[in-house]
C-alpha cells in the first residue's frame, strides 16, 4: 500500500470513528512528550533533542517507525527551549526522569488587566516583557525570535514528514487558545488568575469578550471551506488545548471560557467541521454544557476523568484516552493486552485509543508492553468480539 | 544589522519595539513588527 493510500485510510477510520460508525479498528493517537526521547536508542539526551530541532526530528521518526501511531496529539515541540535559553529562562530538564520544571511566574500583575483589555500590546511590551526579558540585550531577543521561526519550520517539516513519508495525518489544522487560557497560561499564572476570578471578575470577563472575536473568527477563517478545506491532511479542523477549566467552578466556566467557546462550536457545527480538545485535568463536573453538541463535531481527549463515566453522559462526543499509564509502566504483556482489550470493548464505537495522560517519564510505559498493546490495538477487530 | 545596537539592553519604549523590529532584518519589512508581537505572546509559554 502506497504511503498515500495509508494516509487515506487513516483519515477514513478516524472520519468514521468521530461519525460514530463501526469500523475494522479503533484508531491511535500518541499522548506522548518527553517519553518520545526517552525511548529513544539514537545517542542524544532528552535537553539536547528540546534544543536541538533537528535531534527531536530524528527520535520523532524513529518513534513513529517503531509504535506506528495513526496520529499525534503532537508531533512536534510543546515548549520552545532555545527560545527560553535566549532570554535566561527558568526551565531544568532532568536527562534521567524527563521531568521538566518551571517556575509558575506572575508576569502581569492584578491592577494591569484594565489597562491590558484596552492596550494589550503596550502593556505586554512596557510592563511584562521587562520583568520576562529583565536586562537583555537586542540580539538576546533577535535570537528568541529566531528560535521561534526555528521552532516553526522544524514542526512543518515533522508534520510533512509524518505524512509523506509515514501516511501520518496532521491532528488538526489550526489552533489557539482561548483569550482565558492566555491569562491563566502565561501571564497571571495559576494563583494569579484564581485570585482575579474571585477578585477582578469584571476585568477577566472584560478581557474575555475583547478576544473573543479574534478567537472565533480565526477558526471560521479555518472552517470557511468545510471539512478539511482544500487538502486532506488533518484529522480535525480545529485543536483547542483546555487547561484553565482546572481551577474554575461552574459559574466561572460559563462566564470566561463557554461564552467564548461555545461560539466556535456553532463556527464548526455550521460548516461541518470538527474538533479536537484537548483536556488536562476534570472537564466532569462541566458536563452539562457539551451535552447539546451533534455527533461528528467534537473529540475530547480526558486526562483525568473516568473515561467510562464521561462517556456514558455524553454519548455525542468522541472519547479519546481509555489507556491507563499505570498498566503500560508497572504490569506484565499480558495485563495490558487485557486491558487494552477491556478498555475498547467498553468505549467502541465513537472512541480514539490513546492513553490516560501524556506519557512524560520513564515509568509512563515500557516500550515492550507499548509495542505489544500497540500491536494489539492496530490489529483488534472490535466487532468480533 | 545594526552591531552596536544589538549589544544595547533593551529599553521597553515606542523606540525600543521599533529598534527591534529594526534588527529582524532576517524576515521581509512587513513582518518585522509582528514578530515581535510574535515574542510577547509566548511569554509565560516557553
Amino acid at each position: 500500500m502506497s504511503t498515500e493510500q495509508v494516509l487515506t485510510e487513516r483519515l477514513q477510520l478516524f472520519d468514521k470513528t468521530i461519525n460514530g460508525e463501526q469500523t475494522n479498528r479503533v484508531p491511535t493517537l500518541s499522548n506522548d512528550f518527553t517519553w518520545r526521547l526517552l525511548d529513544t536508542e539514537l545517542d542524544i539526551k532528552p535537553s539536547q533533542a528540546l534544543r536541538e530541532f533537528d535531534k527531536f526530528q530524528q527520535i520523532t521518526y524513529e518513534f513513529q517507525s517503531r509504535y506506528n501511531y495513526d496520529c499525534y496529539e503532537m508531533s512536534g515541540m510543546r515548549n520552545n527551549f532555545k527560545l527560553s535559553d535566549a532570554v535566561g529562562g527558568t526551565h531544568s530538564i532532568n536527562d534521567e526522569t524527563g521531568a521538566i520544571q518551571s517556575l509558575d511566574r506572575e508576569f502581569m500583575q492584578a491592577c494591569e488587566l484594565e489597562e491590558y483589555a484596552e492596550n494589550p500590546i503596550k502593556v505586554l511590551w512596557e510592563k511584562v516583557a521587562p520583568r520576562a526579558f529583565g536586562d537583555a540585550t537586542y540580539s538576546q531577543l533577535v535570537s528568541a525570535i529566531q528560535a521561534s521561526y526555528e521552532q516553526y519550520a522544524a514542526e512543518e517539516e515533522i508534520t510533512t514528514t509524518l505524512r509523506t513519508k509515514y501516511g501520518v495525518p496532521a491532528a488538526s489544522r489550526c489552533s489557539i487558545f482561548a483569550p482565558i487560557e492566555t491569562l491563566f497560561n502565561q501571564y497571571r499564572g495559576i494563583i494569579g488568575l484564581s485570585c482575579d476570578m474571585r477578585r477582578n471578575f469584571s476585568q477577566v470577563k472584560q478581557i474575555c469578550d475583547k478576544n473573543k472575536d479574534n478567537y472565533v473568527n480565526t477558526y471560521k477563517e479555518c472552517f470557511k471551506n468545510g471539512h478539511r478545506g482544500a487538502e486532506p491532511i488533518s484529522v480535525w479542523d480545529a485543536n483547542t488545548t483546555m487547561l484553565a477549566h482546572s481551577i474554575m467552578n461552574a459559574k466561572q466556566f460559563e462566564a470566561f471560557y463557554w461564552d467564548t467557546y461555545k461560539e466556535m462550536l456553532v463556527a464548526a457545527i455550521e460548516q461541518k467541521c470538527t474538533v479536537f480538545q484537548f483536556t488536562e485535568a476534570s472537564i466532569l463536573k462541566f458536563a452539562d454544557f457539551f451535552q447539546d453538541i451533534p455527533q461528528g463535531t467534537l473529540s475530547i481527549l480526558v486526562e483525568k476523568d473516568d473515561i467510562e463515566m464521561i462517556r456514558k453522559l455524553l454519548p455525542n462526543i468522541t472519547f479519546i484516552g481509555g489507556m491507563d499509564v499505570n498498566y503500560l509502566g508497572h504490569s506484565s504483556k499480558e495485563e495490558c493486552l487485557n486491558e487494552a482489550k477491556r478498555v475498547i470493548d467498553t468505549l467502541y464505537p465513537n472512541f480514539v485509543f490513546s492513553t490516560n495522560k501524556m506519557m512524560s517519564f520513564r515509568g509512563d510505559a515500557t516500550r515492550e508492553n507499548l509495542m505489544a498493546v500497540q500491536n494489539f490495538v492496530l490489529n483488534y477487530n472490535p466487532n468480533e468480539n | 544589522m545594526n552591531n552596536e545596537l544589538l549589544q544595547t539592553k533593551v529599553e521597553y519604549t515606542d523606540i525600543g519595539f521599533e529598534n527591534l523590529a529594526s534588527l529582524c532584518d532576517f524576515l521581509p519589512a512587513e513582518e518585522r513588527e509582528n514578530a515581535v508581537v510574535g515574542l510577547l505572546n509566548t511569554i509565560g509559554w516557553f
